[in-house]
């Protein structure tokens, strides 16, 4: 009996020091553990952090997975943990149709070298295992947990789990083998109306105690989109009347603050992650520019970014 | 030793199975497998939260691992590579006449996953011998000689005296002391040598 070898991609995107765009394929060569598991192919897309948080450098990667869709069962992105759920979220929204598993991964920062190199050796091979399962989804896979991306939220611990996220979104566990907890996939074959694309002309604001109203309006002349980060802070009235009138020209989201909520213009969010709902907003506004529809789409599950 | 068996379910050979389990459980080491069988046993649910917790994977508690590959899943290469990942001797046993992936027989080539792979072929009559072998290649590649597996041992207060009399003005510690006194038993024990044989 034989079984069908799959072939998976990992596409490089920092996070590992000594690796470099010439040593990438002998650094793999050094885990001989991920052949036994499946076809391994590579690409270094780029280690600078600074272009991890860019709208640019999101779709690139994304674009890096699209054009490979057809030759590998699934994508494993080594990615920087500060900036991973940026573009993790970015792809799910950009690639919400492809139906294979891309999955997020890397290294824990720790206090020793070696063990650093141990865990991100465990991550890979873990992640490398689930990129040949048929798994619709982009997750990050970090210690013993996998998890959907644009639910996932960072923790700051000594554990080598350093993503967390609702129960709801725990797509799997490692134990002696990876369980899948097929009740919380998501159905395949999704099949997206929505161009692969960001309108990064967005002005993102925080909810901050002292601000001045005429120059904040300044701020938002052009824009496409304003994305306000409340912080889970009360919003003074003068200024929710100024994101409301705003809202009837530009969309206008509020995120995490507590307001009155009876401005109809404007866009409440608070079931998402932080990463999600900014990069879910890039996305939809890029789709059209109708006030209504892009109300509508983001209070609407795209890419089971939404908590219940 | 603590050693996870892994294979792939099957009636037919379950027999078989369940006969690896029972020497290694002979020879002195706690068994824990994917396959619901006698004498095989399993974390409690106490101990995989503190793991999880951790972020630890249940393998990284194991000394060692065996896998009966005779049938085939995509399964045995990732157990195979996770366990090479955290250094542990493992055993890989197919029966003669079927195939290996490629793949892994490069493993036994590489100088950083050969010293703690074994491919081994068998015909069921000397899975013994190849069990036995591994566990004396496993004890020496996890170190066993250097104690590392604590216990709570509770003693009457007279052999705490007896202790405390054997070492005291010696520099040994009542440990030692046990230790020493254990590793002699073992070396005298002609029955237990017979049997690893």
């Amino acid at each position: 009996m034989t079984i069908q070898r799959k072939k998976v991609l990992i596409l490089y995107c920092g996070s590992v020091e000594e690796v470099t765009e010439s040593n990438l394929p002998q650094w793999l060569q050094r885990m001989p553990e991920l052949d036994i598991i499946a076809d391994i192919d590579s690409v270094y897309v780029s280690s600078k952090l600074q272009n991890n948080i860019s709208p640019g450098y999101w779709q690139n990667v994304a674009e890096n997975i699209k054009k490979n869709q057809k030759e590998y069962s699934g994508f494993v992105i080594i990615h920087p943990v500060e900036t991973l759920l940026y573009t993790a979220s970015a792809v799910s929204f950009l690639l919400n149709d492809l139906n294979k598993p891309i999955i997020f991964t890397g290294s824990q920062k720790q206090d020793t070298e070696k063990k650093s190199q141990l865990s991100v050796k465990a991550n890979l091979i873990n992640s490398v295992q689930v990129a040949t399962f048929i798994l619709p989804e982009v997750c990050v896979m970090f210690g013993n947990k996998l998890i959907r991306a644009n639910q996932a939220h960072r923790v700051y611990s000594y554990s080598l789990n350093v993503f967390e996220s609702p129960d709801s979104a725990v797509l799997g566990k490692i134990d002696f083998s990876i369980r899948i907890f097929e009740k919380n996939l998501k159905k395949v074959h999704v099949v997206s109306r929505f161009e692969s694309k960001l309108n990064n002309n967005v002005e993102y604001v925080k909810i901050q105690p002292v601000f001045n109203i005429k120059e904040m309006s300044q701020r938002f002349v052009g824009k496409a989109g304003v994305f306000v980060e409340g912080q889970g802070h009360s919003v003074p009235q003068d200024l929710e009347s100024l994101f409301s009138k705003l809202a009837t020209k530009t969309p206008v989201v509020l995120f995490d603050a507590k307001t009155s909520g009876a401005e109809k213009n404007i866009i409440y969010i608070d079931n998402m992650t932080l990463e999600s709902a900014l990069v879910k907003f890039m996305y939809v506004i890029a789709q059209t520019k109708d006030l209504d529809e892009i109300k509508k789409l983001m209070q609407m599950s795209l890419a089971g970014e939404v908590i219940y | 030793m603590r050693i996870y068996f892994s294979a792939n379910e099957s009636q037919n050979l379950r027999s078989r199975y369940q006969k690896i389990i029972d020497i290694l459980v002979m020879s002195g080491n706690s068994v824990m497998s994917n396959l619901e069988l006698d004498k095989s046993a399993r974390f409690s649910d106490t101990d995989v939260e503190k793991f999880r917790a951790a972020g630890q994977t249940l393998l990284e508690q194991m000394d060692s691992l065996v896998i009966d590959a005779t049938i085939k899943s995509p399964e045995n290469g990732y157990l195979v590579a996770l366990a090479l990942t955290h250094k542990k001797p493992t055993l890989f046993l197919h029966e003669k006449g079927t195939d290996v992936d490629s793949n892994l027989l490069s493993l036994q080539k590489d100088k950083n996953t050969a010293a703690f792979l074994v491919l081994q072929d068998y015909q069921e009559e000397k899975l013994k011998k190849y069990l036995l072998e591994f566990l004396q290649f496993a004890e020496k590649k996890g170190g066993k000689e250097i104690p590392k597996i604590k216990f709570t041992l509770r003693i009457t207060p007279k052999i705490e005296r007896y202790l405390h009399w054997k070492t005291h003005n010696t520099k040994k510690s009542k440990a030692d002391f046990l230790r020493e006194r254990i590793d002699k038993m073992i070396e005298e024990d002609e029955e237990f040598r017979r049997y690893n044989k």
